[in-house]
């Protein structure tokens, strides 16, 4: 008997213990309204700008570094660290004239030289290459940088090319700086303060930053182990904003939130490997197209929140993006059973593919799990494989090896990175997508140096894409996030982009 | 003496072939470091130059011979996601996992013991079938799903904690308490079951054994009995049942500590493992493999003394 009231004390005991202290714990988040906690799920895969490889990482850091433009909520480029920039008529040189007195973090003003050397870096230029350092292939295209005077950079290219400016976001850091790694030194309005792995990345306001100086004075990236221990955490209250919330959180989201609702800027697809013997045929390949309920996925996956495309673009291109494509295929399943019928499928011999998904991804993994239900009613067996991120890359992505896959690519600002990819002779063109009449009309878009002709030169590109189902084009998810109270002003921008200078406390 | 050489010798022949396998089935699986380190369209070429810079090229036996001199000397090389050395990143998520791992094995043996005690003298139906009940619910929740269950109550509703809101022992121990013992107790439950229903079985198995009637008609008391005979006996397995829970959570409570936001071991392996982040792999995977031989030795250990009988092997 003595034994059992011993554990029930102990029991009483804990629970008191836990109970006093209760009071103070919930009030954390209120005690600096000018500090914010942000909520990622992904952790950082390097410090070092021109080494992070996950889009994840870049969000983030675009606080602490800054290029010579840098992208705004409107989808143009704005000078950064370049104050003023020219492109030759011809496309074959850039000019940039740098912003006086741009300060480092570590106080050293940023100098042509500077500006060459990190450029150079990215584009895989130096004489002795970091081999951790992720080359841009779009630079591939510079053939020099040069400082001419103090305060002015011009790139030559070998090739004419007019679209090279989306990629000069490139981030500006200090020339021979070692430490890049583990104390990161940029120019961007907030600088690093500490980073622990898989657990945060803190960063503080930077003083002597050139442009506005933002409202909040230290904002800690908590790195969260899943999408729902980040959403525990926002109920708890210990998390400000949070960028990834599921269609199912949005709906639980506590008083004290807002929610604001964005687009993701992807191509959500499921690619078609047109190499893979069923897939070489046109008509198989539309009948996949017609068979989708787009509207009705939507409506599963997103809540109706996402937005329809029809081709390889989304709708942040502007007048690039031709929405008409949108309603190209509609959903008509009648009409995808007599294509398969033309080639060759019946019920007797119905068509059978494997979609590799990776699992990673909870919007991939129900996508496909909508899609082969809706191929199931025409007829189609399509099975789905789960696969790891990193044995996607290397079978899927490098290897080709795959029948069909769902996944969404992002891009940077300027139409030809979102569709280089289906260029025949293209490395990474995984779809195995071959029509030498795309390859002629893409390399005149990119050379082309009239704007208006561009326009119509990258419509006609993703109709080519669109009339040969290259892939199932799905959509461009919808971006929720849950934002305090406390704060306002999150912006979207068209780009993989985490803005935390632009919040504003809510007066 | 000849027994605990015996041992060692053991314990060094499992480490390396742990740590042989842990390298054959890296040479198994698709994609390494330097593809996971490169953007998605890096080139062959630089992913090549890559390889050949982290040493990924050199024959399979050429990189576990430089592993194992490593080993030696204490040097397990530079994680390659995080540029940092493996033995850094792994002493600073250390903590956090035996941490977990004692608040909870104090939770595990502070309750089962007593409360398998008092099981095993439940002798009607009715206490049967409640403690029945009861271990069979504990042992069904999973522990990620009990996880969840006690941050929704006591840290979202009751707020009794701030989820996430993990601090170092060093910096505030009431508050690391007040943190950790929740998760303990996630990792606490299901083994609770588990080892009340061993404790229960394994006495009332000793209690219809013949030294009991023996000692009953000698005339010793129910107490006496119990604490003096039938317990020591019924210890042995449970032990053994014990140190297999403390080298489970020792060797990362991944999906507890995936649930609750604690970077400990656990994590930091799974985070490795998708990353092809190899040196942090094998240093995790030898550390495991240790903790569960010498873990297994301590047992031994503790048997021998409580049963004199278990002859050296």
């Amino acid at each position: 008997m003595k034994k059992k009231v011993f554990f029930l004390a102990l029991l009483a005991s804990f629970t008191a213990l836990c109970a006093c202290n209760g009071g103070r714990t919930g009030e954390k988040g209120s005690e600096d309204s000018l500090s914010a906690v942000v909520g990622i799920t992904q952790d950082l895969d390097s410090l070092d700008p021109h080494k992070a490889v996950s889009a994840g990482t870049d969000e983030v850091l675009f606080n602490v570094f800054e290029g010579l433009v840098k992208p705004s909520v409107d989808g143009t480029l704005v000078p950064a660290v370049a104050k003023d920039y020219t492109i030759a008529p011809d496309g074959m040189s850039y000019t940039f004239t740098l912003r006086e007195n741009v300060k480092f973090h570590n106080g050293e003003v940023v100098t042509a030289d500077d500006v060459v050397y990190s450029i150079k870096r990215c584009a895989g230029l130096l004489d002795n290459p970091d081999p951790e350092v992720v080359v841009e292939s779009a630079l591939s295209v510079i053939s020099a940088v040069d400082k001419v005077g103090e305060d002015t950079v011009v790139l030559k290219l070998s090739e004419p090319n007019t679209e090279l400016l989306g990629f000069l976001t490139c981030f500006i850091i200090p020339e021979d700086y070692t430490e890049q790694e583990s104390k990161p030194v940029g120019t961007g309005p907030y600088r690093f303060v500490s980073y622990t792995p898989l657990t945060s990345f803190v960063v503080e306001r930077f003083e002597d930053y050139y442009g506005e100086q933002p409202y909040l004075s230290k904002v800690t990236f908590k790195i969260c182990a899943s999408n729902d221990a980040a959403f525990m955490e926002l109920l708890s209250g210990s998390i400000d904003v949070f960028p990834y919330l599921t269609d199912e959180q949005a709906a639980q989201l506590p008083e004290d939130y807002n929610l604001a609702v964005g687009s993701t800027n992807v191509v959500q697809a499921m690619f078609l490997n047109n190499a893979f013997g069923p897939f070489a045929d046109n008509k198989v390949r539309e009948a996949l197209c017609y068979a989708v309920d787009k509207e009705e996925l939507l409506n599963i996956v997103g809540g109706g929140r996402g937005h329809v495309i029809g081709s390889n673009m989304f709708p942040n291109f502007g007048v690039y993006y031709d929405e008409t494509l949108e309603n190209y295929y509609t959903y008509q399943p009648e009409k995808a059973k007599e294509l398969l019928k033309a080639a060759g499928y019946d019920e007797s011999n119905p068509l059978k593919f494997t979609v590799k998904v990776p699992s990673n991804y909870d919007i991939h993994v129900a996508t496909a799990q909508v899609l082969t239900e809706q191929y199931k009613k025409v007829g189609v067996q399509a099975e789905i494989q789960l696969i790891e991120w990193s044995a996607w890359l290397t079978d899927v992505y490098r290897g080709r090896e795959y029948e069909a896959t769902i996944v969404a690519l992002d891009s940077a600002l300027a139409p030809s990175d979102v569709l280089k990819r289906y260029v025949s002779t293209a490395k990474n063109n995984f779809v195995n997508y071959n029509n030498p009449e795309f390859d002629e009309v893409f390399a005149k878009a990119l050379a082309s140096t009239v704007e208006s002709e561009k326009v119509s030169l990258y419509k006609e590109i993703q109709q080519l894409l669109t009339k040969d189902a290259a892939s199932v084009y799905l959509q461009d998810g919808a971006k929720l996030v849950a934002v305090n109270k406390k704060f306002t002003n999150f912006l979207f921008y068209p780009v993989y982009v985490l803005d935390v200078a632009a919040l504003k406390p809510a007066e | 003496m000849r027994y605990f050489i015996k041992k060692t010798v053991a314990l060094m022949v499992t480490l390396l072939m742990a740590a042989f396998l842990t390298f054959l089935a890296f040479e198994v699986i698709p994609s390494d470091a330097a593809v996971a380190n490169l953007s998605i369209d890096a080139t062959e070429e630089e992913i090549q130059a890559l390889r050949e810079s982290m040493g990924l090229n050199q024959p399979l036996l050429v990189r576990y011979g430089k592993f194992l001199l490593g080993a030696v000397t204490g040097e397990f090389g530079e994680s390659t996601q995080y540029g940092l050395p493996v033995a850094e990143l792994l002493s600073d998520r250390f903590g956090v996992t035996v941490s977990l791992a004692l608040l909870s094995f104090v939770l595990i043996v502070g309750i089962s013991v007593p409360l398998g005690i008092l099981a095993a003298r439940a002798k009607t139906k009715t206490g049967e079938g409640i403690v029945a009940f009861f271990t069979q619910t504990m042992m069904a929740v999973p522990g990620f799903f009990l996880g969840m269950l006690i941050t929704l109550v006591f840290g979202v509703m009751l707020r009794w904690f701030v989820p996430g809101g993990y601090v170092p022992a060093t910096e505030d121990f009431f508050g690391f308490l007040r943190f950790m013992i929740f998760p303990a107790i996630a990792v606490a439950v299901p083994k609770i079951g588990m080892s009340v229903r061993f404790l229960q079985s394994s006495l009332k198995e000793q209690m219809t054994s013949d030294y009991v009637r023996t000692a009953k008609s000698k005339g010793c008391g129910k107490r006496r009995v119990l604490w003096k005979h039938v317990l020591r006996n019924a210890l042995v397995p449970v032990v053994t049942f014990l140190t297999m829970v403390m080298a489970e959570i020792l060797a990362g409570s991944i999906v507890i500590e995936q649930v609750f936001n604690l970077s400990g071991v656990g994590r930091l392996l799974a985070v490795s493992i998708s990353s092809r982040d190899f040196p942090v792999v094998r240093a995790i995977v030898l550390y495991t493999t240790a903790v569960v031989v010498i873990l297994n030795y301590g047992a031994d250990m503790i048997c021998r003394y409580l049963d004199p009988r278990i002859k050296e092997l």
